[in-house]
């Protein structure tokens, strides 16, 4: 094999090994969850909630799944006899530019499907580029503050 | 795995034994059995109860009024043995991408973790129907969990499928629209062929979702009750073929987007399946009776004469807010004056169970003003009911002390003593205890009356009456009735119950009934059971008010409504809608708002998309860019801020043929066409500018709603999340066509 035709073969080589490996990289490239971390801690969390789950989905360069990415879900689990909406309102970090509340306060569906029921929820957007939706569940048990709050913030589309 | 994938599939299980935990559905016994229950499975990777299950949740609670409701979400816990994982594919080294595209989403953890749901489904459902035999579903799915649905109703037999009032999938990775098939010609591109199950289908080239489609979609008997959805640049369910860019898949769950819409639809179809076989109420089983706590807001006159009353409050400020919080209560102050004075009427302490907050709010506390004798206790009434927040499901009193009579109607906001009545019985009630002195008691009978309260004379001893009063109210029975509301249509015989009441210490004696809210009790019963018609259409409140063997009192109110249609409100939709040709690419939409519209904004369609919001005063918007060359459909619907929407009010828009250029449509029919050039390009990006990107009313506006900027088309161009990737296949095929050309010419040359 002459030289030419070794440096022709080792330029198609290269040049396919760059694309399957830039490929590869870019379909399984995660980034750091820090930010959307921090967003979450950003919310003013009482110290005696009780996280209960936490859900972290990472940038990805190829987002292919069903989880938005970057997105970020918690669940807490809290006492309170103050109504939902003030509850989440007290949360929702400084830098909320617009929040949405929906259902709040209708109370229970009338049969009881499970322990906890929809209180209240609120769409919100934050300043940084995020936004997000916070439930508030309440016990179907009249004599119980137990509540459960959720926060899931995902990058804007 | 890696470490991380590991990480989340523990937060996952977790989740799923917390959830399993918080979230464990009923026994569904015959005496639990519900109209409905909601069923619905999660995309992949998801937790349980988080995003598109919530707002699955939501918009179905916004709508189910009085309906007897179960919500049931696949995974939630193991029936039979099957419980529904929800496998994520978003890590390709866990390989269940892979596997499912390889296996059309049949085996590898993929095809496994569908088929778990789909026999949890059939599980739940075949168990569920031996207990209620009556009950009905709503089934819904987004992405892994669409296909476990449309999966699920082939493995359902045809009696199960025949329970099912409706389906709803989001982003079907098995999704098939036989309409999308075709090289050259694809009729749903021609408005053509339109399957049942077809809603909002954004490219009119989707036919397989991404892991190929059912052929056919869904059983014969499911066509017409299933609805799909498959947004713009979702390449799982096939709108798009560039897999790197997957941004539409997760708008299904925004605000007045897909879900909101098929949780419409699939209430409208409830409603008209209870209407049909529903003519009379029951009332849900009655859970035992269980002592309430009581929120207390002490309502203080404080102008000139009340002087040596408020000092002797002050003297016993904590020991009132003692007793109430060691009732398991909480406590708050109002201070009001007359519609002369700068202190009108201000809460001065929220409801609380801190007694020192409550006693410094009484301490300083002054008397000043009043002017004529009559004072603004109605408004003190109505600010007091409407700021504090009310806890749900205690009992709620008002102790008033004041020396004389009030304004009637009052004259700083002009409520009546109807409206406060009114609005104490629509808080559940707030019974108002009233302290005064003999000369004016009578004045305050009626409003006592109304709220099931009382008047306490004021002897010379304020202190005495204050205890008197608060004794009455922590020791008088807890009235209870099973449902916050009652609705149904005129002729219906409702059962109200109040056997839930107690008291300690005592016995109930007897029960007045107050069926219209107006303050007098039309029956009195020995008996907690009563059954009421009402003749006509009536929409206000009901009480009970509840006697103890001891004198004491207490009530609880309801909502009624009687041939109202709240649960099945669908606004009125536009009218006359007309499109006209502006020119070659630009076409005008317009439309009549009816006399009777509560539409506080339109949304705009264009070929299937939802192109955004305009103004409830607006009725005219203009489209830009559009490709006349083919047939074109437009579309208004109401919607209000309640998320109530209308029917779409569509027309189309033939294509505009070169001879006969630009035309003309209403609601009603095509109008002749007009002559008008052809586009010179044939894009199908298109720009609204007519309609506004803010809410009319400054909140309007969902903050994840229908696109309102400048709209790109259904066929989405790249995104700039999948630009690296385009960029490095680019890349590495061109340095691949540079070689091949360069050794071809040298080749050549030899």
């Amino acid at each position: 094999m002459s030289k030419r035709a070794k440096v022709i073969i080792c330029t198609i080589g290269g040049a396919l090994l760059i694309t399957v490996i830039g490929f590869t990289y870019a379909l399984l490239w995660t980034g750091s969850t820090k930010e959307i971390v921090g967003v979450a801690d950003s919310f003013h969390i009482p110290a005696d909630w009780k996280k209960v789950s936490e859900q972290v989905e990472p940038p990805r360069l190829v987002c292919i799944g069903d989880l938005v990415c970057p997105s970020l879900i918690r669940k807490y689990q809290a006492y309170a006899t103050i109504s939902s909406k003030e509850l989440i309102s007290e949360i929702l970090p400084t830098n909320v530019t617009k929040v949405n509340y929906d259902v709040c306060g209708q109370g229970p569906v009338p049969a009881q499907a499970r322990k906890m029921y929809m209180d209240c929820a609120a769409d919100f957007i934050l300043s940084n580029g995020y936004k997000g939706t916070s439930y508030a569940y309440r016990s179907y048990d009249k004599n119980s503050d137990e509540v459960e709050v959720s926060v899931s913030i995902r990058r804007q589309l | 795995m890696s470490v991380a994938s590991r990480l989340t599939a523990m937060l996952s299980v977790l989740s799923v034994i917390l959830a399993g935990i918080l979230f464990l559905p009923n026994n569904a016994g015959a005496t639990s059995c519900k109209d409905v229950t909601l069923i619905f499975a999660r995309g992949s990777g998801a937790s349980l109860n988080v995003d598109e299950n919530q707002q699955w949740e939501r918009a179905f609670r916004r709508q189910l009024g009085q309906t007897k409701a179960a919500f049931y979400e696949l995974g939630s816990q193991s029936i039979d043995g099957y419980q529904y994982p929800a496998v994520n594919v978003s890590d390709l080294l866990n390989g269940n991408a892979i596997g499912a595209k390889v296996t059309g989403g049949a085996g590898n953890d993929y095809g496994k973790s569908v088929m778990q749901g789909v026999q949890e489904l059939v599980a739940y459902i075949r168990q569920t129907n031996q207990a209620c035999p009556n009950m009905k579903y709503i089934l819904g799915g987004y992405s892994q969990g669409a296909q476990v649905m449309s999966q699920g109703v082939q493995y359902l037999a045809p009696q199960n499928r025949d329970r099912i009032l409706f389906l709803a999938t989001f982003g079907d990775p098995k999704l098939r629209l036989p309409e999308g098939d075709g090289l050259f010609y694809v009729p749903a591109c021609d408005g053509k062929n339109f399957s049942p199950w077809r809603r909002v289908v954004d490219n009119c080239r989707t036919n397989n979702g991404s892991l190929g489609g059912w052929n056919p979609y869904v059983p014969d008997d499911m066509r017409n009750k299933t609805w799909t959805w498959c947004y713009a640049r979702d390449f799982v369910c096939g709108a798009d073929l560039n897999f790197t860019d997957n941004s539409g898949h997760g708008r299904y769950s925004g605000p007045g987007m897909a879900i909101d819409d098929a949780a419409n639809e699939a209430t409208k179809r409830l409603n008209d399946y209870l209407k049909s076989v529903e003519p009379t109420v029951e009332m849900p089983p009655v859970p035992a009776a269980a002592p309430k706590p009581n929120d207390v807001a002490l309502v203080i006159d404080t102008t000139g004469s009340m002087g040596r009353q408020i000092e002797a409050t002050k003297a016993l400020a904590t020991d009132i807010a003692n007793r109430v919080i060691a009732a398991g209560g909480r406590i708050a102050l109002t201070e009001y004056r007359d519609f002369t004075d700068d202190i009108k009427a201000e809460v001065r302490c929220g409801l609380t169970k801190d007694a020192a907050t409550f006693a410094a709010a009484v301490n300083a506390l002054s008397v000043d003003g009043g002017g004529d004798d009559p004072e603004g206790l109605l408004h003190a009434l109505m600010t007091t009911y409407n700021t504090l927040q009310w806890q749900q499901g205690a009992s709620k009193a008002a102790i008033v002390i004041t020396d004389d009579t009030y304004h009637n109607p009052d004259l700083i906001d002009g409520s009546t003593m109807g409206d406060v009545v009114k609005r104490s019985l629509e808080i559940d009630p707030v019974n108002t205890y009233v302290i005064t002195n003999q000369r004016v008691a009578n004045s305050y009978q009626d409003l006592a009356n109304g709220t099931a309260g009382k008047v306490i004379i004021n002897d010379g001893s304020v202190s005495a009456a204050i205890m008197d009063a608060l004794h009455q109210v922590l020791t008088r029975p807890t009235a209870q009735l099973p449902l916050t509301g009652y609705e149904g249509p005129v002729g219906t015989e409702f059962k109200f119950d109040a056997s839930m009441s107690s008291i300690q210490d005592s016995t109930i004696i007897s029960y007045e009934w107050d069926f219209n809210g107006d303050g007098t009790f039309d029956r009195t019963t020995t008996s907690p059971v009563v059954y009421h018609t009402y003749p006509d259409k009536f929409d206000g409140n009901m009480q009970v008010r509840v006697i103890a063997a001891n004198g004491s009192s207490s009530s609880a109110s309801a909502t009624v409504k009687v041939g109202q249609t709240t649960q099945l409100i669908r606004l009125s939709p536009a009218q006359g809608l007309t499109v006209s040709a502006q020119s070659a690419h630009e076409v005008t939409v317009s439309w009549r708002a009816p006399i009777d519209s509560a539409a506080t904004k339109w949304i705009v369609m264009f070929n299937g998309v939802r192109l955004g919001y305009a103004a409830a005063s607006q009725t005219r918007v203009t489209i830009t860019d559009v490709d006349r060359t083919i047939p074109t459909e437009y579309g208004v619907m109401a919607a209000d801020d309640e998320g109530r929407v209308s029917d779409w009010a569509m027309v189309t828009l033939p294509s505009d043929a070169p001879a006969a250029g630009g035309a003309g449509a209403t609601s009603e029919g095509a109008a002749p066409n007009r002559n008008i050039t052809q586009p010179n390009s044939p894009t199908m990006a298109m720009t609204v500018p007519a309609i506004t990107s803010s809410a009319p009313s400054g909140s309007d506006k969902p903050i994840d709603g229908p696109r309102s900027e400048p709209v790109t088309a259904p066929r989405a161009e790249q995104s700039p999340s999948s630009m690296p990737v385009g960029a490095l296949v680019a890349g590495g095929m061109a340095a691949l066509l540079v070689s091949t050309l360069w050794y071809w010419r040298r080749m050549n040359k030899r």
